[in-house]
């Protein structure tokens, strides 16, 4: 059993068409990524799979159980990451959370505190008050609370800084290892190919490709990005460290590192260095994709 | 309860000011009648508010008469129209509100069927509805306790006086369920409000015809109509209006295009 499947699904708005023939299959533990461009049908396609609207034609399966009809039921084992997060202004996050967890007839909050505390969010503070960040994490701590089967995700990494980016990363992985089903959905394919399974890209409401990727994991395989300033490194030890991806520019030197930290810094500790910066290439690659729409 | 408790939060400030004016508005039509009856008001004027009220079709009481039983129906018209209105336009937003503030991206995200929401969502505003009512009839009460004590026991054991406050909140049910059912017909972009606002204007007006008065909730049960006109028919087609509205109403929601940002 797959757990999204769609069968020919098609939406026309009035006469206009969002999506059509969309014939798509996402599998257990699997990340799977829907990549196009602003009004491609993304979109369309997410809020047919959660039943915010209803297919013109064909149908869209979840977990077995028809988005249309199930839609209650097969929600208590999916959750969703909106692109843009909306909650009720007069509430607090810890108000939002209870009442999430009330539907879900969840006894345990400890979750609840556990996850506010990883994405460093107040719980107290009322809704209209809090930033488009938190907003984002609010949706994303939902979404992890109930350790559901399937998390729909729109432009995930849109609105997060650099920190959440990384804490969500490392939380989608972990679970994805669990078993977790990921559907996420981007305008930007460069950005999704460190975690996807395959990519489907889709333009004016039709599937034109589907690739298979190679997943390149963001924790298990850190590639850094290396940028300093010193003058008296020789350039061999330089090319040592470096290798291919060596540049240097405006006094700067600049190249890609997968090696110990520890080790690079006990190496440029012998040297006169002035400036220096380590980035998460892969980290930094996803969050601007995800932030350039 | 989740759903009913998020409405009851989301709306408390707005219902006590709604509250809060109507009772003010019951506390100025008290003192106007002590004031008449104390002189400090000169009769003609009060006459004279009459007349106009006459002319726009909310009284049929008779200008030489100040009782305050009659006074009371007479006044009271208007405390029914806030509650109409009140009830028009909670029903016109109750469920509309989700989409225009984008939080039923939320709401419908949770393991909840659409038929729940509509359901709790109508609950939560009939119940607020009723507590809007109730505590109108209670303050009510309590001032003419308070200021006409003689005309308490009169008015408690008018049974005319007694299916007033009932039909009345078979009237105002009547617009929420009405509202509710209106304002899935419109797109999501027009205002509640606006949505709300005709409809009662137009069902108020209508009233004003004896031909389509069948087709005006508020001339059902109109308070000064009602001692003179009222008959069993009206009541029956009220409920029947309730029932049929909250069906269509529940089937328009459960086949809708949610419009999601």
């Amino acid at each position: 059993m797959f757990i999204i499947e769609t069968e020919n699904l098609t939406k026309y708005y009035n006469k206009n068409i969002g999506i059509k023939d969309i014939n798509l299959t996402v599998s257990k533990g699997e990340i799977f990524g829907l990549a196009g461009p602003s009004g491609a049908g993304k979109s369309t396609i997410v809020n047919i799979l959660l039943n915010f609207i209803f297919p013109s034609a064909g149908s869209a399966q979840i977990l077995g159980m028809d988005s249309t009809k199930k839609s209650a039921k097969f929600k208590r084992y999916i959750n969703y990451i909106p692109s843009h997060a909306y909650y009720y202004a007069i509430m607090t996050p810890l108000d939002i959370f209870k009442n999430a967890i009330s539907f879900y007839k969840l006894k345990n909050n400890d979750i609840i505190y556990k996850l506010s505390d990883l994405f460093n969010i107040n719980l107290h503070k009322q809704v209209s008050m809090l930033t488009k960040l938190d907003m984002k994490k609010i949706s994303i701590i939902l979404a992890f609370m109930t350790n559901p089967q399937l998390i729909i995700m729109e432009e995930p990494f849109y609105e997060l800084d650099e920190d959440t980016a990384k804490i969500l990363l490392e939380l989608i992985e972990t679970k994805n290892r669990d078993g977790m089903s990921i559907f996420w959905t981007s305008q930007n394919e460069k950005g999704m190919r460190h975690l996807c399974n395959r990519v489907a890209k889709i333009e004016n409401g039709e599937i034109i490709d589907i690739i298979e990727n190679k997943k390149e994991m963001i924790s298990s395989n850190h590639i850094k990005k290396v940028t300093l300033s010193c003058k008296d490194i020789p350039l061999g030890i330089l090319k040592g460290i470096a290798g291919d991806s060596l540049k240097i520019k405006d006094g700067y030197i600049f190249f890609d590192y997968s090696g110990d930290v520890g080790q690079l810094l006990s190496v440029l500790n012998d040297y006169n260095v002035k400036d220096l910066s380590i980035t998460d290439s892969n980290l930094g690659e996803i969050a601007l994709y995800s932030n350039e729409d | 309860m989740n759903i009913v408790n998020l409405e009851f939060k989301q709306r408390k400030k707005s219902f006590i000011i709604w509250l809060a004016s109507c009772i003010f508005l019951i506390i100025l039509f008290m003192l106007l009648h002590q004031a008449m009856i104390s002189g400090q008001i000169e009769r003609p004027i009060f006459f004279k508010i009459i007349n106009i009220t006459k002319i726009l079709g909310f009284t049929s009481i008779s200008s030489d008469n100040i009782q305050f039983d009659t006074y009371f129906i007479y006044f009271y018209q208007y405390i029914f129209l806030i509650q109409c209105i009140f009830c028009t336009l909670l029903g016109a937003d109750i469920l509309r509100k989700e989409e225009t503030s984008n939080t039923i991206q939320y709401l419908y995200s949770m393991p909840i069927s659409r038929a729940k929401i509509y359901f709790s969502k109508f609950i939560s505003a009939l119940l607020l509805s009723t507590m809007f009512i109730v505590v109108i009839w209670v303050v009510l009460f309590c001032l003419i306790a308070l200021l006409q004590p003689s005309s308490i026991a009169t008015l408690l054991l008018n049974r005319k006086i007694l299916l007033i406050v009932f039909y009345t909140y078979l009237t105002a049910v009547a617009y929420l369920t009405l509202g509710l059912f209106i304002s899935l017909l419109f797109k999501i972009s027009t205002s509640s409000v606006i949505i709300g606002g005709i409809l009662f204007l137009i069902t108020y007006i209508i009233g004003f015809s004896s031909e389509l008065e069948y087709l005006s909730f508020y001339k059902y049960i109109d308070p000064g109509h009602f001692l003179y006109h009222f008959n069993e028919l009206k009541a029956i087609l009220l409920i029947s209006a309730i029932i049929i509205f909250f069906i269509a109403g529940m089937i328009l929601y459960k086949k809708r295009d949610f419009k999601i940002n």
